[in-house]
């Protein structure tokens, strides 16, 4: 395991979600889950950040707030769709306003299914996302961004 | 004497003939052969004289004493008849006047007349004043030219009187030298008369209203100071039966009233005119006249006219503590009040004025206490802020021939904008404040003498010195801060250009050189014995160079290795407008761009109480310098001279332990923190070594910066908080490693401005606001220090018999309290915080990421074990394992705090964090000062 692992910083964007999820996501970071064990530390700021979690179904007003926070992620980096409306626009998907799921906006590397994602189910997807990262450290740089979905 | 006669006789003959002349050229051509002249005159003087010590001269001048006392008659009139605008509120200006020409006329007819000895004299100290008026002065003048050019140009309702304008500055320059190198007080007394009548001609210039009422509070006021000089030659006249300095000064020494009078009363003019509290109101007044004329009113002529006077008598202050301690005293509260009243302030120029006063209140305070190395502090001090000061002025005035404001807030992304004048700019600032530049080490001289005289002295520069770096700062943070303005033509003439280059260069050179200065200029002019360089011992000079060197080398070092990859865009929460860079999509599909304003401090402090509160104080000092007369006449012994400190013991083995061991400390107490806030949190939380893991990662990861200045602030904030740490584990000065802490923040909070994006701006002047308020605490630190021990050197401190916690449980008290803010714990962790707890995003470093924000952390490790380092010093006495037990109790204590607080506000912080200060760190040092020493 290389640095990458150890030390994944994340940033939780709400791509235009119930909350349901974003709620699960943050109890994550409460006692019972602790993620900070694994050195997981939730950033807020997409410089800062190796995993971007986007849950909601990313419509016309935040995607070009995603695809930026994207953007402004340093490499290598991962992405971790979170939820339904995350996966495929869930519920949402056939509202005018709304693009079917995160992959539509910016390529994703792990997704995380459930209405709402269950917490044992987002650290598992964010742990995938580590070999992710690994994967795309030892590659040489601009290439590896992206593109391979590993379902969780 | 032919030299010093053509200082002063040679500024009429380019002063009348530009009087005549108003082609351009021909303009331009006289000023600069005047002032080469002027120049190449001065350094002759100062060749000639250096090497045959101090001399007097005593030309026969026939009817001398005749043509003083006509030309000051006619100066009256001529004023008399000037006063013809004034309002009924300004009747007293006229009075005063009269007043004035009463005293001069009974001294000159009614007393018999007193024999003059020794007309002109010249020693060191007025080489060093004639260099300051002929290089500065000069160049200000050939500054001017072109500037006026561009003042009549931009304003066609003012009418162009550009001729009676320049033969004006050049009889400033005339009757500049005439003062400093006049040893006859009467001749002396009409040059301090031109002086006001020049500034006052020229506070007018504009002819405006405003500008009509601030000329006449100048002169009033100069006149009011005028009037105490008439009264002391007439008191000299009187009773001493003679009007030299130099006899004056032996006199005054020796305890006669006959000169102690005198003394203080020509001692009050200077304080009217180097614009010292309550007076200052009348320089502030000043600045509505054309730009140049406050450049050579601030750094040459004028004020510095009065810190001279007042320089002279310091052998006097020297000798009768009771007359020289209020002064001394007036002149630290000025430096604190008007420090304060600066950060008020968002107009260029009048925070300028309010340093300007400030300094020469510490250069007041410096002859107050009148040791050898208090002048000696105050002589560089004088020549130091000549020089900054005059480039500051020259490059405000040139920005605001090109942005139409004086407003710092307008001067915001001026490095983009305009570098060139950016970078005189941030030359001349970084000259007034930062180590290891000219001024810092003037103040640095200045600490060391005030503890010797009196640590009150000692404590007003400390709680001055916070507010200082906090308006130098946050005005550095407004034109780093790169906001993609477009580039402005650059319209500054070449004379303006040769102006303000040649004092950026002598603004750097002259921190590289003040030892040769120091050796050449000043300590011949003080005490045989004294030897104030060695006091801030050698070692310590080489720190310094060392410090300058890295400044001025590493931008070479960014120049030849360019970093690759593209820019990023600053974080503006996702919402960055593509096409429009540094702009944001808000509410409605409309762009936004982000500002942010500097923080004035207003519901702490307000410009009117502080000047009010402070003229009373400074009016109660003056009038306790009167009232200390009469007791003051039997001469006490002078303080003993304090020996000077065992040269510094440099430990490189501490080096080198702190060089390696600390990143590895600073990293598993950082885990040491995580693991304990999450058990208190109910949390397991990381493993220990998570701290190093994160910062691995971020040195692999491939970030770009924002733009290309932030590298540079990052390496220079981790290579001074390294140099500061390696310096205390050296044992080395403990005021320096001060200092360097001090200029490692600001490069931090440089390269938080530096983006331009609204988050780390905010977190930026945060650290500012916490820098303000941790920033006395660490200067009471050093000087309690001292008062335990006598020696600032750490290690000393560290071999000291008994622990300091006991001799300053107070400083102990109060360094805890800022060492949280330091952290950046809880409830102090405004601009940026380690743990999740920000709404800032990340404040301060919201826009580093990758390899920089690695360098910052492992810097922060670095600065968190000096921190400990100093906890750890107040129990350093005890065994090895019982001072690391304490310090590691302290440290555990801070994270307690960390999560059992909620945050407080900035105005609570600097609140709190003064108070404690004041009432824990000040009464400890007083107490310990006053009621013996262990």
């Amino acid at each position: 395991m290389g640095v990458f692992s150890k030390s994944p910083w994340i940033l939780h964007y709400d791509a235009s979600s119930c909350n349901g999820c974003d709620i699960e996501v943050l109890a994550c970071l409460t006692p019972l889950y602790d993620v900070e064990r694994f050195g997981i530390v939730n950033t807020g700021n997409p410089k800062h950040a190796d995993i971007l979690l986007i849950t909601g179904a990313v419509n016309e007003q935040n995607l070009p707030v995603v695809r930026t926070l994207y953007d402004q992620m340093p490499s290598p980096k991962a992405v971790v769709a979170i939820g339904a409306c995350a996966l495929s626009g869930g519920i949402f998907q056939d509202c005018y306003n709304v693009h079917r799921g995160v992959d539509s906006a910016i390529p994703v590397d792990v997704y995380v299914p459930g209405c709402a994602a269950r917490p044992e189910a987002i650290i598992d997807g964010v742990v995938q996302a580590l070999g992710v990262l690994e994967e795309k450290a030892a590659a040489p740089a601009g290439r590896g961004e992206g593109g391979k979905a590993v379902a969780a | 004497m032919p030299v010093l006669a053509f200082l002063i006789l040679f500024p009429l003959l380019p002063a009348l003939l530009l009087s005549v002349v108003s082609h351009q050229g021909a303009r331009t051509w006289i000023v600069r052969l005047g002032v080469l002249a002027l120049a190449l005159a001065a350094v002759l003087l100062a060749k000639d004289h250096l090497a045959s010590g101090p001399a007097f001269y005593s030309p026969a001048i026939p009817h001398l004493e005749g043509a003083i006392f006509a030309g000051e008659m006619l100066l009256y009139l001529y004023l008399l008849w000037r006063c013809r605008q004034i309002r009924a509120l300004e009747a007293w200006v006229p009075l005063v006047l009269l007043l004035q020409a009463g005293v001069i006329a009974y001294t000159r007819l009614g007393l018999p007349p007193v024999p003059a000895e020794r007309i002109f004299g010249v020693d060191n100290l007025s080489i060093l004043m004639a260099l300051i008026i002929a290089v500065v002065g000069g160049l200000v003048c050939a500054y001017a030219v072109p500037y006026m050019k561009d003042f009549h140009d931009q304003h066609p309702e003012i009418r162009d009187r550009r001729r009676p304008f320049f033969f004006l500055l050049f009889l400033f320059l005339s009757a500049m030298f005439g003062i400093v190198f006049s040893n006859h007080l009467g001749l002396l007394f009409f040059f301090w008369e031109i002086t006001s009548l020049c500034c006052f001609l020229l506070i007018r210039y504009a002819g405006s209203e405003e500008s009509i009422r601030n000329a006449y509070r100048a002169l009033g006021l100069n006149l009011l100071g005028g009037l105490a000089f008439a009264l002391g030659l007439w008191w000299l006249s009187r009773h001493a039966g003679t009007l030299d300095l130099d006899r004056v000064v032996t006199l005054g020494k020796a305890g006669a009233l006959a000169a102690l009078v005198p003394v203080v009363l020509i001692s009050f003019a200077g304080l009217t005119k180097a614009a010292q509290l309550p007076f200052q109101s009348w320089l502030l007044g000043a600045m509505v006249a054309p730009t140049p004329v406050s450049a050579l009113l601030h750094s040459s002529t004028m004020v510095k006219a009065g810190v001279f006077i007042i320089l002279k008598f310091s052998p006097v202050f020297l000798a009768h503590p009771s007359v020289g301690m209020p002064l001394a005293l007036l002149g630290g509260l000025t430096f604190l009040v008007t420090s304060l009243a600066a950060v008020t302030q968002s107009n260029a120029k009048r925070v300028l004025a309010y340093s300007t006063v400030a300094n020469l209140g510490l250069v007041v305070a410096c002859a107050g206490v009148g040791s050898p190395q208090a002048v000696w502090a105050a002589l560089l001090l004088v020549l130091f802020h000549a020089v900054s000061k005059g480039l500051l002025f020259q490059a405000v005035g040139a920005a605001e021939h090109g942005l139409h404001s004086r407003d710092i807030e307008d001067m915001e992304g001026l490095i983009t904008a305009r570098p060139a004048l950016a970078l005189a700019m941030l030359v001349g600032i970084l000259g007034m404040f930062l180590a290891p530049f000219g001024m810092l080490v003037g103040k640095w001289a200045c600490l060391q003498a005030f503890l010797r005289a009196s640590p009150l002295l000692a404590l007003l520069l400390a709680f001055g010195s916070a507010p200082t770096l906090f308006f130098w700062a946050k005005w550095m943070g407004k034109l780093a801060s790169v906001a993609g303005r477009p580039r402005v033509r650059d319209s500054s003439g070449l004379d303006e250009w040769v102006s303000m280059g040649t004092l950026a260069v002598l603004t750097l050179a002259a921190c590289g050189l003040f030892p040769l200065v120091s050796r050449v200029l000043i300590e011949p002019y003080l005490a045989p014995a004294a030897a104030p360089l060695s006091a801030l011992g050698s070692g310590n000079l080489s720190v310094l160079l060392l410090m300058l060197g890295l400044l001025l080398l590493l931008p070479l070092a960014f120049l030849f290795y360019p970093r690759r990859g593209p820019l990023a865009a600053p974080y503006l929460g996702g919402a960055n407008r593509q096409d429009e860079p540094g702009r944001f999509l808000g509410s409605l599909g409309r762009s936004f761009g982000s500002e942010t304003r500097n923080y004035y401090l207003a519901n702490l402090f307000s410009e009117k109480g502080l000047l009010r509160w402070g003229g009373v104080l400074g009016l109660g000092l003056i009038l306790a310098m009167f009232l200390a007369l009469p007791g003051s006449a039997a001469a006490l012994p002078g303080p003993a001279p304090a020996s000077l400190p065992a040269a510094p013991r440099f430990s490189p083995l501490g080096l080198l332990a702190y060089l390696v061991a600390a990143p590895l400390a600073g990293g598993l107490l950082a885990g040491a923190d995580r693991v304990l806030t999450a058990r208190l949190q109910g949390r397991v939380g990381p493993p220990l070594l998570q701290p190093f893991w994160d910062v691995a990662k971020l040195l692999k990861k491939r970030a770009g910066v924002v733009n290309r200045f932030q590298d540079y602030y990052v390496a220079c904030f981790a290579l001074f908080a390294v140099l500061a740490g390696g310096l205390f584990f050296a044992g080395g000065d403990l005021l320096l490693v001060i200092f360097a802490l001090t200029l490692a923040s600001v490069f931090l909070v440089l390269a938080g401005y530096s983006p331009h994006s609204p988050y780390s701006a905010v977190g930026a002047d945060r650290e500012l606001l916490q820098m303000m308020a941790y920033e006395p605490m660490l200067l009471i630190l050093a000087l309690g220090a001292y008062q335990a021990v006598h020696s600032f050197q750490v290690s000393a401190l560290v071999a000291a018999g008994r622990p300091l916690v006991f001799t300053l449980p107070g400083v102990f008290l109060g360094l805890v309290f800022v060492v949280t803010i330091k952290l950046r714990k809880s409830p102090f962790d405004l601009s940026t915080s380690h743990h999740g707890h920000q709404e800032l995003v990340k404040g301060l470093t919201t826009d580093l990421s990758g390899p920089s924000l690695a360098w910052v952390e492992v810097a922060h490790w670095y600065e968190n074990v000096l921190l400990l380092g100093f906890v750890y010093l107040f129990f350093a006495a005890w065994p090895a394992w019982a001072a690391l037990a304490a310090t590691a109790l302290v440290y555990a204590l801070e994270v307690l705090a960390d999560n059992a607080c909620a945050r407080l506000d900035y105005r609570t912080m600097i609140k709190s964090a003064w108070v404690v200060a004041g009432l824990l760190g000040a009464v400890n040092v007083l107490v310990l000062s006053y009621f013996g020493r262990s």
